[in-house]
């Protein structure tokens, strides 16, 4: 076994496999709050990410993902969702920045817990660093236009109060 | 027997002197050589190149067609020298309808904006499912810019039949624009009869020839004569950023300026300017001159290569190419089966193994291939896979290259069947 070969171990451990092989919340929630769809132009990877928010959008209740990507990429993908399912929305963007700087070797590895520590092993890899983000960065802009919606939402509840001589831009940005 | 042994033997010493001129492929990875099977993607960077640009930045290099003083004298001259020596080569009528651009995607680019700027609204421009990005992309959006019909012949079972273009053209046809060789699949398209369909209805024929290079002596006359073509420096190990855009003179007149700037004017005024002659009017602003001259050298020394030979071994490249990765238990090339209608370019799939992770398990290996959709996600789709493997050999790889990829993809399905993560 050479040095390379004890790296492709490092990168295939056996709990980020069985992700692989076993992916959970793969699917799509129908009734959800918001969909986000990302896409590695290097590799045409897609991951689909479909969420559902509590009443008040603090707390994601459920998520699922679907998508065609590698095995990292996959496998990257249900851990995250078995991760972040249940948890406030901080937290969740907590998360994603954690996973974020340890790739980019800004945090230790050890940042990583449970199944996700498969993960620092893509680390010396660093073309497949995008496979592992690619789901976390989709959840990412899912959560941001969820919570961007409805903030739409209740200003536009809050300018049809105030009735003609104001008007909501698209952005939600209120110009009177 | 003793002829073959001899032809072999001439052939493994040719090979090994060409190989010489390649420092990368000494590069270690892990305790092996370099198996560089990326060809389609760019060329390694031969010696005698490097060599070629040291040698005139050292000496020679100035700006060109600016200066009085001597050095911008023999730096034009050489610049000037590397134009005709394309144009003679490629069988041009004059030098003036070479243009050095910054590659291929920069060609298609000049001559897409140019052309569709002058065509009717609802002409229509026709490319094919096989382009690379380079000769899609710029049209698709030149074509919407204009008002003009962006039309894509599709493939008959991944070929591209004559048929199939015939049946696409109209009355209001301006452009067929063609690849001749796919980057993806390797399939040589029948470029003598597309042109002549072309011709025969008053359709501006542009080729992109980007792969042709590194596989022959390319000539215009053995290509359809093209009223167009294009292809980029680093294909046959040229420094990058450096391509040509060739065009019939008559032709290429017509195409307005792309980029405004230095070098490219004849007079400038206050509100308004004229422009400098052909192919100087298409080349604003201080060229990549050392690249121009690089791309001369790597252009003269393919053209010193022993091709009747290295043919030969391209043709065994590709059959034993063909035979031993179909070897491969679930493995599936993409493109033709047939030596004759293709290159030693191989995409393929490994059932259950993603390219991305097949092509991480090669790089340990010390095999370098290309993993994704080799900038033609048209055509993807139309194979109905998001990404595929791809090794593209060039005439300098050699038989014992094949057998190591082979090998190692035998290897990679091992090691992901040990895992679990493939089904037997």
């Amino acid at each position: 076994m050479g040095e390379s070969s004890r790296h492709l171990d490092s990168l295939y451990q056996e709990i980020l496999l069985d992700h692989h092989r076993d992916p959970r919340n793969f699917g799509e929630i129908l009734d959800a709050d918001c969909h986000s769809q990302g896409f590695n132009p290097m590799c045409g990877d897609k991951v689909e990410v479909s969420l559902k928010f509590s009443p008040e959008r603090k707390v994601l209740l459920e998520g699922k993902f679907k998508g065609q990507g590698c095995s990292i990429c996959m496998a990257s993908a249900s851990m995250m969702m078995e991760e972040v399912n249940g948890k406030p929305l901080s937290d969740i963007l907590e998360s994603v920045q954690c996973i974020r700087d340890v790739m980019q070797a800004k945090r230790e590895d050890s940042a990583l817990e449970g199944d996700l520590a498969s993960l620092a092993g893509v680390k010396r890899f660093p073309v497949r660093i995008k496979c592992v983000l690619l789901p976390w960065t989709t959840l990412k802009a899912a959560i941001e236009k969820g919570c961007t919606a409805m903030r739409k939402h209740s200003i536009d509840d809050f300018a049809s109060k105030l009735g003609p001589d104001s008007f909501v831009t698209e952005e939600g940005d209120q110009i009177s | 027997m003793n002829n073959v042994l001899e032809a072999t033997d001439q052939l493994s010493w040719n090979l090994k002197k060409i190989r010489g001129q390649f420092a990368i492929l000494n590069r270690d990875l892990d305790g092996r050589p370099l198996t560089y099977l990326d060809n389609a993607a760019t060329f390694p960077k031969p010696k005698i190149v490097l060599d070629a640009v040291r040698e005139f930045s050292e000496n020679h290099y100035s700006n060109i067609r600016r200066s009085v003083h001597r050095l911008s004298q023999e730096a034009t001259e050489a610049y000037e020298s590397v134009r005709e020596l394309f144009a003679k080569d490629m069988g041009a009528d004059s030098a003036s309808e070479i243009v050095f651009t910054s590659g291929t995607t920069h060609s298609l680019n000049i001559l897409a904006a140019g052309l569709c700027s002058q065509f009717k609204l609802g002409d229509e421009i026709l490319v094919t499912r096989l382009e690379h990005h380079a000769n899609f992309v710029p049209w698709q959006q030149w074509a919407k810019k204009f008002g003009l019909v962006f039309k894509i012949v599709e493939l008959n079972d991944g070929k591209l039949e004559l048929g199939a273009i015939k049946a696409a053209i109209t009355a209001k046809t301006r452009v067929l624009a063609v690849g001749a060789i796919s980057n993806v699949l390797g399939s040589i398209q029948p470029i003598q009869e597309i042109s002549e369909l072309a011709k025969k209805h008053g359709i501006i024929f542009v080729l992109d020839a980007a792969q042709i290079i590194a596989h022959e002596n390319f000539e215009l006359k053995n290509w359809g004569s093209p009223d167009f073509c294009a292809f980029s420096g680093h294909k046959i190990g040229s420094p990058n950023g450096v391509g040509i855009l060739y065009g019939r003179k008559h032709l290429l007149e017509k195409i307005p300026p792309f980029l405004y700037g230095g070098d490219m004017i004849l007079e400038v005024g206050d509100q308004s300017s004229s422009w400098n002659e052909l192919p100087w009017r298409l080349e604003a602003g201080t060229p990549a001159i050392d690249a121009v001259i690089g791309f001369g050298a790597a252009w003269k020394w393919m053209r010193s290569l022993p091709w009747r030979e290295l043919k030969a071994h391209q043709k065994e490249l590709t059959v034993k190419g063909i035979d031993l990765l179909s070897g491969v238990p679930g493995l599936k090339i993409f493109g033709p089966k047939i030596f004759t209608q293709r290159t030693s370019i191989f995409s393929f799939e490994v059932e259950g193994l993603h390219p991305h992770d097949l092509g991480t398990f090669l790089d340990t290996q010390g095999i370098a291939v290309r993993a994704g959709h080799h900038c033609a996600q048209p055509l993807h789709r139309a194979l109905g896979k998001v990404a595929t493997t791809r090794a593209s050999f060039a005439f300098y790889n050699t038989l014992e290259e094949l057998q190591l990829l082979t090998d190692a993809i035998l290897e990679a399905r091992k090691y992901f069947l040990k895992k679990g993560s493939l089904k037997s």
